[in-house]
């Protein structure tokens, strides 16, 4: 009995250490995950935070300032956000594109260091197709 | 063939509720020959659903476009190859060709059983077409792929399947997987039988060994060229992003590596008992998941499919599943005690244990950090979400504990070993292992997770060459050259020296990942003539090239690749434009070397002027390396006994 009064406590202890250490394993690495729309009403808490942005890209707003610098307006509806990325841009970027950018927000736009381009015509929404591009070295 | 293909996708359907009727009644009424007629059923199933499948396959081949799933998913000038690869594709084929495989492993699991005179065939039998009953109920009235166009819709040319599809990892990939994913519904179609009927012995486990460790090499096996093609395809110079659907296939790959190691407590010791059946009841609920997180965009992901109506069915499936399943559990609990305890900390149980729990750690850390924006955004409203930073954070410390353990298994002896004796047979391995740990970190500049993963893998080859290179003198000493004396060692516990393969390959692709942290990425635009250097690595723009092939356009460059001065290689990277589809692709070029390999990305290219991405990535090619020998390792160990005692 004693012998299985011991086990159990290890494994206890072991889980409960295992589960700490996952559970803690979030903090400071979160990432909002919002639409374009939800922006405006946080910008006071997400200012300066690490966001994820879905939408979609603006007809005739992509200006590349050269091939691995660009800027564009990431819309929803009437609401959109301007973001500037540095690097090379997944194939599926183009006007229309659904899109997922991950950056910074300094209350204004986004620093974008990746975008993940989903498909933008209907058609496609059922299509297995991923696209990510320029994660940086940490990640 | 277009209402062959439906017809048969119907009958076998109604086939499938037909056979899940007749076991359950057969097994109520005691009736045998009810019970022989639900088997057939199944069987008819799995042809029936060929034809459907050569059917699907059929009308792609002859460009069918009044069909929605062909006209979206192929094209006149798709390649053959990429036409037949086109079956899963898409949502409804790809469901469709799941339901084949289904019922091709269900008839064939019940087709070796149909001899032995085993309790639990009627019951697994059930399950299987339950199962098989489920999808089919989405391939017919969900997601049909034999669906037609509006009559008055007239597509001249398909789309054309996805070019980032369009590549041979990608053409096998998905099938692999699949045999992976639906390999686990034999071992958990009799782990129900074994809780509905409470034979809870090992009978249902030994009647599944083999397809358990058949699925997980196809499991394993669909991964990794997952991550082969993420790498050559993506063009991020990764081969794992920690994306949901990545993770959706690693999550039911730990639940099932634990598995195929407790099982075999169970089988020696009559341990686990419990434990094993929770453990593939999760296994196979998880790669539903897995096909339910891919297919129903509950999780926004890059791969994610279209979100639909589907999602639900999948939930209240995994819920079934799991009210009986624990209703099961909590009428055998009794019968389910172990006849025996752990014996000592000390012993291969204890380490069995402990393998255990870290992999269903890693599991449990991958699918909250999964499921975390799902969770949040039912809780708070608001969806948060991890990246790879927090994957990254949380599983490496417990991947090298799991190493940690795997290199020492092979020193623990069952019930137990005396701390004496573990010292005696660990003392030399983990000094080695201790002082080359040491020198790296005060002698180099090598990352300490690195240094440490290098310290383990040194570890686990000496402790397994040491086992091994006692066993080959136990044989040399009865006369046998050291080469058939390892033949026999092996041939003898094929199961054992399988897996020390395996892990070895495990230890390989360690040290592949934890090349990641001296990768090296540099972004720029060059002219013709002009360099860029990276390191030691000077990469030359030689010349631009522009021409067309039958479906895309392509921009192109040569570049010459100097290490110091000597050149070791030409990059030729392409950029592609797929005009039907108004879509780019990029074709990377790779300089692979056992050191590192060199990537080089073509951004774009005007005139003369070429953006290109180029990385160095060491050792990467020692995954891929790795991941072979597990193949081959898992390969020895379930190679059928008789073929091989034959031989010598």
């Amino acid at each position: 009995m004693n012998q299985k009064v011991k086990v159990a406590a290890g494994i206890i202890v072991i889980v409960m250490a295992l589960g700490y250490w996952v559970f803690q394993g979030v903090a400071g690495n979160e990432i909002y995950y919002l639409t374009v729309s939800e922006l405006p009403t946080r910008k006071a808490d997400l200012t300066d935070q690490r966001v994820k942005i879905g939408g979609v890209v603006q007809t005739g707003s992509i200006h590349f300032l050269n091939p691995l610098n660009v800027e564009f307006l990431l819309a929803q509806g009437e609401a959109s956000v301007p973001v500037k990325y540095q690097g090379t841009t997944p194939d599926m970027f183009k006007d229309e594109s659904e899109l997922i950018v991950e950056g910074t927000f300094d209350g204004e736009m986004i620093h974008a260091d990746l975008l993940i381009a989903k498909c933008a015509s209907k058609y496609e929404t059922e299509h297995v197709h991923s696209d990510s591009t320029a994660r940086k070295k940490e990640a | 063939m277009i209402q062959i293909g439906t017809l048969t996708m119907q009958t076998a359907f109604a086939l499938a509720g037909l056979g899940l009727l007749l076991e359950a009644l057969g097994i109520w009424q005691r009736r045998n020959d009810l019970i022989s007629i639900g088997i057939r059923a199944i069987y008819a199933v799995f042809f029936l659903l060929l034809i459907s499948n050569i059917a699907l396959v059929y009308e792609l081949m002859r460009d069918n476009f009044r069909l929605e799933y062909i006209a979206s998913y192929s094209s006149k000038d798709t390649p053959p190859l990429y036409k037949f690869t086109a079956l899963w594709g898409g949502q409804a084929g790809s469901l469709l060709f799941w339901s084949l495989t289904l019922a091709s492993f269900s008839a064939a699991a019940l087709w070796m059983a149909r001899k032995r005179d085993n309790t639990l065939v009627p019951y697994a039998a059930a399950i299987f077409a339950f199962v098989i009953f489920f999808f089919l109920l989405m391939n017919n009235f969900y997601t049909n792929p034999f669906e037609l166009l509006p009559p008055d819709v007239f597509v001249p040319d398909g789309r054309g399947l996805n070019p980032l599809l369009q590549n041979i990892g990608m053409a096998i990939h998905p099938p692999l997987l699949y045999i992976g994913y639906i390999g686990f519904v034999v071992p958990f179609a009799f782990a129900m039988a074994a809780l509905f009927t409470g034979r809870l012995d090992n009978l249902w486990l030994n009647s599944t060994r083999n397809w358990t460790l058949f699925s997980w090499l196809f499991l394993t096996a669909g991964i990794v060229i997952g991550m082969a093609w993420a790498y050559v395809e993506l063009g991020w110079g990764g081969y794992w992003g920690w994306d949901p659907v990545e993770n959706a296939s690693l999550i039911p790959w730990l639940t099932a590596t634990a598995y195929i190691h407790s099982v075999i407590i169970q089988q020696k010791k009559d341990m686990f008992k419990i434990w094993n059946l929770v453990l593939i009841i999760l296994t196979f609920l998880l790669t539903i998941l897995g096909t339910f997180i891919t297919r129903s965009g509950l999780i926004s992901s890059v791969h994610a499919f279209g979100e639909s109506e589907i999602g639900y069915l999948f939930l209240k499936f995994m819920g079934i599943i799991t009210v009986v399943s624990l209703a099961f559990f909590l009428i055998n609990l009794k019968k389910l005690k172990s006849s025996r305890h752990l014996e000592s900390p000390l012993s291969r149980e204890s380490s069995f244990l402990l393998n255990n729990i870290i992999l269903l750690a890693m599991a449990f850390a991958v699918l909250y950090g999964t499921l975390l924006p799902t969770f949040t955004e039912l809780l708070h409203g608001a969806k948060i979400t991890v990246g790879p930073p927090f994957f990254n954070k949380i599983n490496i410390p417990i991947g090298l504990a799991l190493l940690a353990l795997m290199a020492y298994a092979p020193l623990f002896a069952w019930r137990r070993i005396s701390v004496n004796g573990f010292i005696r047979k660990a003392l030399i391995p983990t000094a080695a292992s201790l002082i080359l740990l040491l020198v790296l970190l005060i002698f180099t500049e090598v990352p300490f997770y690195a240094a440490l993963t290098f310290a383990l893998s040194l570890l686990t080859f000496a402790v397994i060459s040491v086992e091994i290179g006692k066993g080959v003198h136990v044989w040399m000493v009865q006369g046998l050259s050291w080469t058939s004396a390892l033949l026999t060692l092996v041939g003898r516990n094929r199961r054992r020296y399988g897996a020390f393969l395996v892990h070895v390959g495990v230890v390989l692709m360690y040290i592949g990942f934890s090349g990641a942290v001296w990768n090296e990425e540099m972004e720029g635009a060059v002219k013709v003539g002009e360099s860029l250097s990276v390191n030691e690595y000077r990469m030359t723009f030689v010349e631009p090239m522009v021409f067309n092939r039958a479906d895309h356009n392509v921009k192109s460059g040569r570049f010459i690749v100097e290490k110091a001065g000597k050149m070791i290689g030409t990059l030729i990277p392409e950029k592609r434009f797929y005009p039907k589809l108004n879509q780019y692709n990029s074709d990377v070029s790779v300089i692979t070397r056992l050191s590192r390999d060199i990537y080089l990305v073509l951004a774009d290219l005007k005139g003369e002027t070429a953006s290109v991405k180029i990385l160095i990535n060491p050792l990467v090619l020692w995954i891929w390396i790795g991941s072979g020998l597990m193949a081959i390792g898992t390969t020895i160990a379930i190679w059928p006994r008789r073929r091989q005692s034959g031989k010598e």
